[in-house]
C-alpha cells in the first residue's frame, strides 16, 4: 500500500527542503512533526520529504542563524522544541526564493521554447 | 550572529549546554516526532503496532538522523573540545618533562658543590701549615732577624716586673720606643 501510495510522490530535489522549510516557517513557529505535516498537506501529499531528513536540516539551519529554536508546550501540552525564522533567514528566504523563479523560469524555456520566445 | 552564539559555536566550554545535555534534546525531539504521528495514525484508524511502524517507515533511519544532528549541532564543539584535550595533554607532559630535567640538574648541582666543598677543603687543609712557618707581621714593626729584641714565636711579650728586666736586659740601652731604629743600627755596629 505505501509503495503504490509512494509512486504518485515526487521526491524533493536537492537544496529545496531548505527553502521549503523557510517557507512554512514564514507562517508562525512551528515545531519539526508540524513542519512536515504542513508541506505534505499545503503540496496535496504531492511531495514526500523524508521526515528523519527535516532535522538535521532545521539544525543545520539553525546554525546558520536562519532559524531558532526554542523549546515550549505543544497542543498536547508535551515539551517540543519550536523552531521559528530569524531576520537573517527572512533574507535568506527571500534569496531563496528569486533563485527558484529564476530556476523555474530557464527550465519553463527549456521546455517550451515558443514560449521563452515570445 | 550575536555574541552568545557566536560564543556557544566556536567555544565549547563557554556553552551553556553539555553533550549529553544535547544527546538528549535530539532524541527527544525526533521521538516527539515518531509519537506525533504515531498517534496521529491511530486517530487515522490504524492499530497502534502498525502506527508505529508506518510512524518510523516515513520517519527512515532514526539513528542516521541522531547522529547527524549531533555531528551538525556539535561539531565544531567536538573540534574545538578535542583540540582543548589535545593542549592539555601536551601541557602536562611538558611540565613533567621540565620538572624531571629541574630534578636531574638538582641533583648534578648537589654533586658540583660536594666535589668543590671537598676540593676547598682539602686546599685549606693544605694551606694550614705554611701559613704557621710565615707568621702575618706588619712590615713597618718587623724586626730584624738578630735584633736582640725579637720575640720568637709562640713567646710571649714580657709585661710588668718581666718588662722591666727585659728593659734592663734586651733593653740596656733604655731607650724610648721611638728610638728602636738607632738601636738597630748599633747592634748591627756591633
Amino acid at each position: 500500500m505505501a509503495t503504490n501510495k509512494s509512486n504518485k510522490k515526487t521526491e524533493l530535489l536537492q537544496g529545496t527542503l531548505d527553502m521549503l522549510i523557510l517557507k512554512t516557517l514564514s507562517g508562525g513557529k512551528m515545531h519539526g512533526y508540524g513542519i512536515a505535516r504542513q508541506i505534505q498537506q499545503i503540496s496535496r501529499e504531492a511531495l514526500v520529504v523524508e521526515e528523519g531528513s527535516l532535522y538535521p536540516a532545521l539544525h543545520r539551519m539553525a546554525r546558520r542563524g536562519w532559524i531558532r529554536a526554542e523549546w515550549g508546550l505543544s497542543e498536547a501540552n508535551r515539551r517540543a522544541k519550536y523552531y521559528q525564522l530569524t531576520p537573517t533567514g527572512r533574507k535568506q528566504l527571500a534569496a531563496e526564493t528569486k533563485r527558484w523563479s529564476r530556476f523555474v523560469e530557464a527550465i519553463t524555456i527549456v521546455m517550451n521554447p515558443s514560449t521563452g520566445e515570445a | 550572529m550575536d555574541l552568545a552564539h557566536a560564543l556557544h559555536r566556536y567555544l565549547p566550554l563557554a556553552a551553556s549546554q553539555s553533550a549529553a545535555e544535547i544527546d538528549a534534546e535530539i532524541r527527544e525531539e525526533l521521538e516527539y516526532h515518531l509519537e506525533m504521528r504515531t498517534d496521529d495514525n491511530v486517530r487515522a484508524g490504524m492499530e497502534p503496532n502498525e502506527a508505529r511502524r508506518d510512524a518510523q517507515q516515513r520517519f527512515g533511519d532514526f539513528e542516521t538522523s541522531r547522529i547527524a544532528c549531533r555531528k551538525i549541532t556539535l561539531g565544531p564543539q567536538l573540534l574545538v573540545a578535542r583540540l582543548q584535550s589535545a593542549l592539555v595533554v601536551l601541557l602536562i607532559c611538558a611540565v613533567v618533562y621540565q620538572g624531571m630535567l629541574l630534578l636531574r640538574l638538582q641533583s648534578s648541582s648537589r654533586d658540583r658543590i660536594d666535589a668543590l666543598t671537598q676540593m676547598v677543603e682539602q686546599l685549606q687543609s693544605a694551606r694550614k701549615p705554611a701559613a704557621a712557618e710565615v707568621p702575618a707581621t706588619m712590615p713597618y714593626l718587623q724586626l730584624k732577624r738578630d735584633s736582640p729584641y725579637n720575640v720568637a714565636a709562640g713567646e710571649d711579650i714580657p709585661s710588668g716586673d718581666d718588662l722591666a728586666s727585659w728593659r734592663e736586659t734586651g733593653n740596656p740601652a733604655g731607650q724610648s720606643w721611638s728610638d728602636w731604629g738607632s738601636l738597630d743600627e748599633s747592634s748591627d755596629a756591633r
